[in-house]
């Protein structure tokens, strides 16, 4: 039974160890690079995380010992009162963190897509529609990339993509999937009827078109790319190929409820699994291929992913870029760079 | 007997030298504290981990640290049914730091507390667990130095809470089955 013999005590308490939670998930977040968790963005941020954590225990222990010293020396709430108490606090700390963070990630978000100036042209894309991004000064036909974003990934991330393909001298088409198109069979049009549209454009080499795709876009595109033979290079950008079951290093990807509206998502996994780009992969050479992951991916299981490519033709070529999670990657300035680079010399 | 109260005697001889150490003494000894602390760093070790082999291995931990703490209170609780010790300043003169605890001596709740944690982590994690030994050992000491607690009754507290954390994790196989399962649902809402 719960007595409480002070009430103000007990609420004393209750605000330290709320406090004092919250101050280990921002410790634990920075340590792990928990992002889910972490209401500074590492990235930017760095130690800063561990300064915010000991100033949240160090403001919760003051409050509590300077404000309620001397009843402290008295006779205080039994342990098992102490421990529901902790309890109660612990679960809200978590609680609140995973909402604070969602919310502040999205307006993050929301800030750094809104910095993007679109230079594109919509086209209609089978059903559906993409962005197309055409180089400056064009003097002859330029090879030309369809780019297939993700289930959940951002459209903004491969808006700058295409925007620095573009510079580079590359037509970027990009694809927006939205949810009622991505329903297996339907889904399997989208990529032809791309190419279809790349193809009948004046300002593109038809001879030299690509395709690169991240996270399920990445699967659909290897898809693709194994019997349509007008595709002359494929990359895929943390295809997801083999997923891992969901934990908490979902967090380290992003926001708490995001996370887990992408775990429940069952339509992913189905998608996945139809694709099959695992078998369909194999059917792709001797036109080259390229893998990109980030070493920090939780997302997808590399193990199993590296195996099969170790069993590849050479012309399967597999890049990890250090420190960089599945939906950083589209965004890394090594990675894009990787990727032009590997389409100059392939288109 | 003669030297757990000698021992007592050097301890709680450095209680009321001076008002800083005095200070000190009250802010480790008290119910608040080093538990608070202790018990953060089990939350922190249910996130912590670099694999997920890892953080499987101290998911464990906690898990097993609760059981055995319930274990080790209700050999503490046992233990005062059948025998009460009065606390030491129930019949000596000493320098008491806290207010008087009215229950039995023996064995030392706090240290039960402490060790308890502190072996049932260790045995999971020799790191954490160091860490956790060193609170519980200033809990332990800061209780005697307060008058609180003979020497004798931290030793008490020390053997119920590794024997518990030993039988829990040891000799309780059957617990795994049920952690990993606990584990493996947490995980679908991403909490573990």
């Amino acid at each position: 039974m719960l007595y409480f013999v002070s009430v103000k005590l007990a609420l004393g308490y209750l605000l330290f160890s709320f406090l004092s939670a919250l101050g280990i998930l921002q410790l634990v977040a920075t340590r792990y690079r928990l992002r889910g968790l972490a209401f500074l963005d590492h990235a930017q941020h760095g130690a800063k995380g561990y300064a915010l954590a000991a100033l949240l225990i160090v403001c919760g222990a003051l409050l509590f010992f300077a404000g309620e010293w001397h009843a402290i020396l008295t006779p205080g709430p039994a342990g098992s009162e102490l421990a529901f108490l902790f309890g109660l606090s612990a679960t809200g700390a978590l609680a609140v963190t995973c909402i604070v963070t969602s919310i502040i990630q999205e307006q993050r978000h929301g800030f750094l897509t809104q910095a993007i100036t679109d230079q594109g042209e919509t086209v209609t894309v089978g059903r559906g529609t993409g962005r197309l991004y055409l180089p400056h000064n064009l003097n002859a036909p330029a090879p030309a990339v369809v780019l297939v974003p993700g289930l959940n990934s951002n459209k903004g991330d491969l808006t700058i993509l295409a925007h620095q393909m573009a510079e580079e001298g590359f037509a970027a088409l990009v694809i927006c999937l939205d949810r009622g198109s991505c329903s297996y069979p339907e889904v399997l049009a989208i990529v032809p009827a791309a190419i279809s549209v790349l193809s009948k454009r004046p300002e593109v080499d038809e001879q030299r078109l690509g395709i690169v795709g991240h996270d399920l876009g990445g699967d659909l595109a290897i898809r693709a790319a194994s019997t349509d033979k007008q595709i002359k290079a494929v990359a895929a950008l943390a295809p997801v190929l083999v997923e891992v079951p969901p934990s908490l290093d979902l967090l380290r990807e992003m926001p708490y409820l995001e996370a887990l509206r992408w775990a429940q998502d069952r339509s992913r996994a189905n998608l996945r699994a139809a694709l099959h780009a695992l078998e369909y992969g194999g059917r792709i050479a001797p036109r080259p291929f390229l893998l990109l992951y980030g070493a920090e991916d939780r997302v997808v299981s590399r193990a199993p992913t590296e195996a099969w490519q170790a069993q590849q033709a050479a012309s399967m070529r597999l890049e990890v870029i250090e420190g960089v999670g599945h939906f950083d990657l589209v965004k890394h300035p090594l990675a894009a760079r990787i990727l032009i680079q590997w389409l100059r010399e392939h288109l | 007997m003669a030297i757990d109260w000698a021992l007592f005697q050097i301890a709680n001889g450095l209680a009321g030298r001076s008002p800083v150490l005095d200070r000190i003494i009250q802010v480790l000894m008290n119910d608040y504290a080093l538990t608070t602390a202790m018990v953060l760093v089990l939350f922190a070790l249910w996130f912590s981990g670099s694999s997920l082999e890892a953080r499987e291995r101290n998911q464990r931990a906690v898990l097993s640290a609760i059981v055995a703490l319930l274990l080790a209170n209700l050999i503490v609780k046992a233990c005062n049914l059948i025998f009460y010790r009065p606390r030491p300043f129930a019949y000596h003169e000493v320098t008491l730091l806290f207010y008087h605890p009215s229950d039995s001596s023996f064995p030392s709740n706090a240290a039960t507390v402490g060790f308890c944690i502190a072996a049932s982590v260790w045995l999971f994690n020799h790191k954490a667990g160091f860490l956790l030994y060193i609170l519980a050992c200033l809990l332990s000491l800061a209780r005697v130095c307060g008058g609180v607690h003979y020497p004798s009754d931290i030793l008490g507290g020390l053997l119920v809470g590794t024997f518990s954390a030993w039988l829990v994790i040891r000799k309780w196989r059957f617990l795994d089955r049920w952690w990993m399962a606990i584990i493996h649902w947490l995980r679908r809402w991403l909490l573990a």
